[in-house]
């Protein structure tokens, strides 16, 4: 990674010089968008269509001789494009310096400190369309740290953050070096310390009152307003009484987000490989209360827990492959699995992941699904709208309606279409991405000028020959000048 | 007074044992005769004189011989048709992949005690083979398991179209940076049904050829096109060959040189040739099989290509792999294949005539009928079945294992080993 | 209870003989797969079209059809081509005792049990050529062959003896070493260490070849063996398939493609041939393009470089009339195989005509099977593939493949 980074830093600085693909948006607080079609992921199409952003957010959205437009608004589009919102990535490790932390318990630890803005994932995430992303710890850990919402624009963090601190990761499959049973312990082990760490706290409150604070101070953060306050504890599943005696911010920055996620302040992501990862994920959620907001981030063999999926009520974000292979063992015969249509058969919610490299992106891999038998329908919300809800974003991003945020895609095309590209990308009102101005699109798919033209081909010497291989040369030089029929396809050397 | 004395030795027979030299003939009744054949004799009584079955059938004892009364099954000794059974590794060059004057047969030391363990499984006769790590690996030989006889001293010729052949000669497994080949074919042919190469991750660099099979092929075809010495005797079928493939491919490749050479003998491993495809070339090829050994947790799909290959007319017979296996898995491999739907009266057949004639020595032994070696074994029941037990077992007429021989005391070869002789060894 | 396990038993063998039954109905002996669009690859593409087949052979193209097991779908195709497919008995298919393994053929080392087989068939690749590892700088002589079929070599091989495989770059020389203060071990002590080793390997097998001829020198049989089959690839048209993954192993083969005067040349895996278009176009060679990487770089996995690939090269051959075709390296992953690198291919600019010929019947031209596959015509092999879309999208599924008339993937089966 660090030497890819190194050899595309000339061209980063490119990118940075030029007004380029991820240059600061230009324009104002208002946009007008033009599209041939408008496909709204609401439930609608529009012909000829326009859509108004103002200050971040879509105020209009319809035909365009019903739309009045401000005047003072720049308008990009035009009647060959596509109008998509922009999709949207439930849950993601790329995009940081290193997915993992060797520690295995982390909540304290945080993405944005991770993050990586100018990783190549964040810049295809623009090229192929993808607005809002979710960046959360990798899968090999047993409690990781505390992610956030970004979109993908800026150079810096601060640009980047949608919704900081957010979520927190959990993993039920074994992590390398461990057996099922030892993470299940860890992870029963780190609930039951967060409660006995509260209750510990709670008793030396009740013998020694300002204890927690005085620790707090000890510790070097500053208790003020809502954070000097007592707290009372909301958890559902269990309760440490007397919590309301401890101020919020003299909680343990180790304990607080656990404390978050059991009192359902907070979302969880639980990764599971397998079947029987599922399983212990929802007992430990059901344990410590936070079902209702979990999402299961799920390997394809997991398809064989649908059931107990479906019953949970949890909305899953499908990472890998969307076929499982499995060799039977008594035939010996490969047995393949749609995962995404068994999901859709049980009526289980789920969003699907981009894979590693560029073009195999969130529009990839819905269109992919489509043809393995998916409804367009379902794979086209798998990508905007579910993982939107997912996200708690689902009044901001997701589809193209008033009151959501402007982030809309302008397709050359029908968006699963492979011929189709994303000419222009606008995020909150704002223009972040144009095609023409993309320069290592350009690259890959227009190369660097190739050093050997016509000319230098040409002036090619045939290399110094013994006098056999000479003579024999000239042989051939004159049978071929004899024989035809070769279809025009040898010329003569010079 | 002759009758006198008979009468005095049979009453003595009961309880010691006794040697051909001071009773050249005896007879033995059975409750149940297995001739080797198919066929079975109720109350049957064999005369067995200077080592040979010289009558056998329905009848009355002779009041002049000794008797052996037996309540059970009298069957005749199973042949193993490959094991390498006292070699102590000498069943492999590495040297050298091509060993045609390579003869197993000095590597026979009729008083190890692998031999008598095999004995004391009912086992008689084995083909001594080399181990299938050699593209040639020489001459077999067919021995019995007491007595140092020797039946066959050149037995087969044992060519190996397995990618074992070749993978001591295969180079470092490079890391290729873009997974071009196959790169799931990696597991053993057995558990892999797919087939494919074995998995060369710790092949040592080699200076072995070929390396190819298309390399072993030429090598091969270029030794029989012209043949000399073995190569031209197997090419008139004077000598039969046994052939060591395991891979599905590989047993057709080992199937088609057999055809095209027009060469007699059989072919061993095969443990997923039970595919119809490849079941057909086999039977095409006029190749017997030799299968096995089962273990418990074998693959149904290995265990049904027995009877496969039994409905096409292939002669099956089984493998002994001793000492790595226990020689009562010869027995167990066979009540495994009756298990996946196996005929019975073929099952035997591959433990007693087909392996005898897969082995070469059918005129002498496999069978007991008239003039053949009187190798037998008295079971206490059904030899298929796994809850019978071995009375004695015999060679050559004479009684060289008893289950009434006192504690056995292990010789020191068998101490290293570790294992009671009488418990099932699981290795 | 041993009554019920028999029974059980013989219930489980009649179910399989059931399905061989049916496998034996779909082998049956009349087809009409009637499409709303015909694309035939020989030919602008036809609307409402049916094609008939009797017996695995295309009997009547276009309108039609008559008596006969009816299918319909969206889209008919040819069944795809695959000159690239990589499927092999690894390190057994290639003879390594000398880097020049001119005579060996590779049909003799081809596992045709292997699954992988099954997954290019069901993803619609029906005609492959096997080829050996490039592990030696000539590798033997390829094989075209079905994916499907009985698994005997005779039932499916299309045509033996296809293509000589040689390979440049570093591939062919890793693993080679000189002996360094130690005596040698193995015969991988040996030369080519380099590239131009390799080189050097190559131009000497064809001046051992010349060498014989102009001095009428005495050479063994193996000797004359290889002789003969270098002569076919000077006078007879055998071709000679080079993987030339970087711009300077598509300058070597060219070079040596003109010095010695190789009639047909195709370069395989010729990710950076696009740096050279004259050249490659003034050779006359052919282009067989490795699948498109994601970030454009291809690494060497020999040596610390990597090979550029832009993606628009298949159209920019396309363009300059160098006949180009496409492969997947047998890539078993979903959305990677031979129908998601032609739509790669559509979206980096290549026409749809030329992106379905380069899957069809410019890579049948390449190796000489043209008379048999590659597109929809009377009198050829039946193998089709159909699907529910327009081919090559994403989006589209493949709902049925027909090999040889019969129908492996039976879209009737789909919901």
């Amino acid at each position: 990674m660090n030497a890819n980074l190194l050899r595309s830093l000339p061209l980063v600085w490119c990118l940075c010089a030029s007004s380029s693909a991820r240059a600061d948006p230009a324009g104002g607080d208002k946009l007008v968008i033009e599209a041939g079609r408008i496909l709204t992921q609401a439930g609608t199409e529009i012909e000829n269509g326009v859509i108004v952003i103002e200050n971040g957010r879509i105020t209009a959205i319809g035909k365009a001789d019903e739309i009045k437009k401000p005047w003072d608004a720049p308008v990009i589009g035009g009647p060959d494009r596509v109008a998509f919102p922009g999709f949207v990535e439930a849950h993601t490790s790329q995009g940081m310096d290193r997915p993992n932390e060797n520690v295995e318990v982390a909540p304290f630890l945080d993405v944005r400190d991770s993050v990586d803005p100018v990783a190549f994932y964040f810049e295809d995430c623009l090229r192929y369309g993808i607005t809002t992303i979710n960046v959360q710890h990798g899968n090999d850990c047993v409690i990781g740290a505390q992610g956030m919402i970004v979109r993908p624009v800026g150079l810096t963090i601060e640009e980047m953050v949608v919704r900081p601190q957010y979520g927190l990761k959990l993993v039920a499959a074994a992590r390398g070096g461990h057996s099922r049973a030892t993470q299940m312990q860890t992870l029963r082990q780190t609930f039951e310390g967060l409660r006995r760490y509260l209750e510990d706290l709670v008793e030396k409150e009740r013998g020694e009152r300002g204890y927690a604070e005085r620790e707090a101070l000890f510790q070097g953060k500053e208790l003020e307003g809502e954070k000097k306050k007592g707290r009372a504890m909301e958890g559902t599943a269990w309760k440490v009484d007397g919590l309301e005696l401890v101020p919020r911010g003299a909680i343990d920055e180790k304990q607080a987000p656990l404390l978050d996620v059991v009192e359902g302040r907070r979302a969880a992501f639980f990764y599971c490989a397998n079947a029987a990862d599922v399983a212990n994920a929802l007992a430990i959620a059901r344990e410590n209360g936070f079902l209702a907001k979990t999402t299961l981030v799920i390997a394809p063999a997991c398809w064989q827990a649908v059931d107990i999926i479906a019953e949970a009520g949890t909305p899953v974000v499908l990472q890998g492959p969307l076929v499982e292979k499995r060799r039977d063992p008594i035939t010996g015969e490969e047995q393949e699995t749609f995962v995404p249509g068994v999901l859709r058969d049980k009526g289980v919610d789920f969003a699907l992941s981009s894979l590693d490299g560029g073009p195999r992106s969130l529009w990839y891999q819905a269109a992919l699904a489509v043809g393995l038998g998916l409804e367009r329908e379902a794979a086209m919300d798998a990508v905007t709208k579910v993982p939107a809800e997912i996200l708690g974003l689902g009044n901001d991003v997701g589809s193209l309606e008033v009151g959501k945020l402007g982030n809309v895609l302008l397709f050359s095309g029908d968006p699963l279409g492979v011929t189709s590209w994303v000419e222009e990308a606008v995020v909150e009102g704002r223009k972040v991405y144009d095609r023409r101005e993309d320069v290592r699109n350009r690259h890959l798919l227009e190369g660097i000028q190739p050093p050997n033209t016509a000319a230098a081909a040409s002036a090619e010497e045939p290399k110094d020959q013994d006098a056999a291989a000479q003579t024999r040369k000239e042989k051939e030089t004159e049978e071929t000048e004899k024989k035809d029929g070769d279809g025009g396809k040898r010329e003569e050397k010079p | 007074m002759s009758f006198v004395l008979g009468a005095l030795v049979t009453g003595v027979l009961g309880s010691a044992p006794f040697t051909q030299e001071s009773n050249p003939a005896y007879q033995v009744r059975a409750k149940m005769i297995l001739v080797g054949d198919g066929t079975q004799i109720e109350d049957g009584v064999m005369v067995v004189e200077r080592g040979k079955v010289s009558r056998i059938g329905r009848g009355e004892i002779d009041p002049h011989l000794p008797l052996v009364e037996h309540a059970g099954v009298l069957a005749p000794g199973f042949v193993a048709c490959q094991t390498e059974s006292g070699e102590e590794g000498e069943g492999y060059e590495p040297t050298r992949s091509i060993l045609p004057e390579a003869r197993l047969v000095h590597a026979f030391h009729p008083d190890h005690s692998d031999f008598a363990a095999a004995a004391r499984a009912g086992i008689t006769t084995v083909v001594l083979a080399p181990s299938g790590n050699d593209l040639v690996g020489g001459l077999t030989a067919v021995v019995k398991t007491a007595g140092g006889v020797i039946l066959e001293r050149e037995g087969h010729l044992a060519l190996s179209f397995g990618g074992s052949a070749l993978s001591q000669t295969v180079g470092r497994s490079f890391g290729f940076g873009t997974a071009d080949e196959d790169a799931q074919a990696s597991a053993s042919s057995d558990s892999d049904p797919r087939g494919g190469p074995e998995d060369t991750e710790d092949a040592r660099r080699g200076s072995r050829q070929p390396t190819s099979y298309s390399g072993a092929l030429r090598e091969l075809r270029e030794r029989f096109a012209k043949p000399q010495g073995v190569y031209s005797r197997a090419a008139r079928g004077e000598l039969p060959v046994l052939l060591e493939a395991w891979d599905r491919h590989e047993v057709m490749r080992a199937a088609e040189f057999a055809r095209d050479h027009r060469l007699i003998g059989a072919l061993r491993g095969a443990p997923l040739a039970g595919d119809p495809d490849v079941a057909d070339s086999l039977a095409k090829s006029g190749l017997g099989v030799v299968v096995g050994p089962y273990a418990i947790g074998q693959r149904r799909r290995s265990l049904e290509s027995v009877g496969m290959f039994q409905a096409r007319g292939v002669p099956v017979a089984f493998a002994l792999a001793s000492p790595e296996y226990a020689p009562e898995g010869l027995r167990l491999s066979a009540a495994l294949a009756l298990s996946a739907g196996a005929k019975r009266e073929d099952v035997l057949r591959a433990l007693t005539t087909d392996a005898a004639k897969i082995a070469g020595v059918s005129d002498r032994l496999g069978s007991l009928e008239r003039g053949k070696d009187a190798d037998f074994v008295l079971w206490s029941g059904d030899p298929l079945d796994l809850s019978s037990r071995i009375e004695s077992v015999w060679i050559d007429g004479k009684r060289v294992h008893a289950r009434t021989d006192g504690m056995h005391r292990p010789t020191r070869e068998e101490d290293a080993g570790g294992a009671h002789p009488r418990e099932a060894r699981h290795r | 209870m041993k009554a019920i396990r028999n029974a059980i038993r013989h219930g489980l063998r009649f179910g399989t003989a059931c399905a061989c039954l049916a496998a034996l109905a779909n082998a049956q002996e009349r087809w009409v797969v009637r499409a709303k669009t015909l694309y035939t690859a020989a030919g602008e593409p036809i609307e409402d079209g049916a094609v008939v087949v009797v017996n695995g052979k295309i009997v009547s193209v276009g309108s039609g059809g008559g008596a006969g097991e009816t299918l319909e779908v969206a889209v008919v195709t040819p069944g795809m081509i695959d000159l690239s497919v990589r499927i092999g008995t690894r390190e057994y298919s290639v003879e390594q005792t000398t880097e020049s393994a001119i005579e060996y053929p590779v049909e003799e080392t081809l596992d045709l049990f292997s699954q992988r087989w099954e997954t290019q068939l069901e993803s619609g690749v029906t005609t492959v050529l096997a080829a050996p590892l490039d592990m030696d700088v000539f590798g033997g002589l390829c094989v075209v062959l079905k994916t499907g079929g009985p698994r005997t070599l005779q039932a499916r091989r299309v045509k033996g003896e296809a293509s000589l495989r040689a390979s440049l770059g570093t591939q062919p020389s890793a693993g080679n070493s000189v002996p360094r203060g130690s005596p040698p071990l193995d015969f991988y002590f040996r030369r080519p260490t380099t590239r131009m080793g390799v080189e050097w390997v190559l131009r000497n097998a064809y001046y051992d070849l010349l060498n014989a001829d102009r001095f009428g020198l005495a050479v063994d049989a193996r000797q004359a063996e290889r002789n003969s089959i270098l002569r076919r690839t000077l006078e007879d048209g055998l071709p000679v398939f080079v993987q030339a993954r970087g711009t300077q192993d598509v300058h070597t083969a060219v070079f040596l493609k003109e010095e010695f005067g190789i009639q047909e040349m195709v370069l395989d895996a010729a990710a950076e041939a696009w740096m050279e278009p004259e050249l490659v176009r003034r050779s006359g060679v052919g282009v067989v393009f490795p699948p498109f990487p994601p970030t454009g770089r291809i690494p060497d996995g020999f040596a610390n470089d990597s090979y550029f690939m832009m993606w628009s090269a298949p159209a920019r051959f396309h363009e300059l009339g160098v006949p180009i075709a496409l492969s997947a390296h047998g890539a078993d992953e979903i959305g990677e195989r031979l129908a998601q690198q032609a739509g790669f291919a559509l979206r980096h600019g290549l026409p749809f005509d030329a992106a379905l010929e380069a899957v069809t019947i410019g890579p049948a031209r390449m190796v000489g099977v043209d008379g048999r596959v590659g597109s929809i015509e009377v009198g050829k092999d039946a193998d089709l593939v159909l699907w529910n879309g327009k081919p090559f999208e994403p989006t589209s599924g493949i709902v049925g493949v027909m090999l040889d008339g019969r129908l492996v993937v039976d879209p009737r089966s789909k919901p």
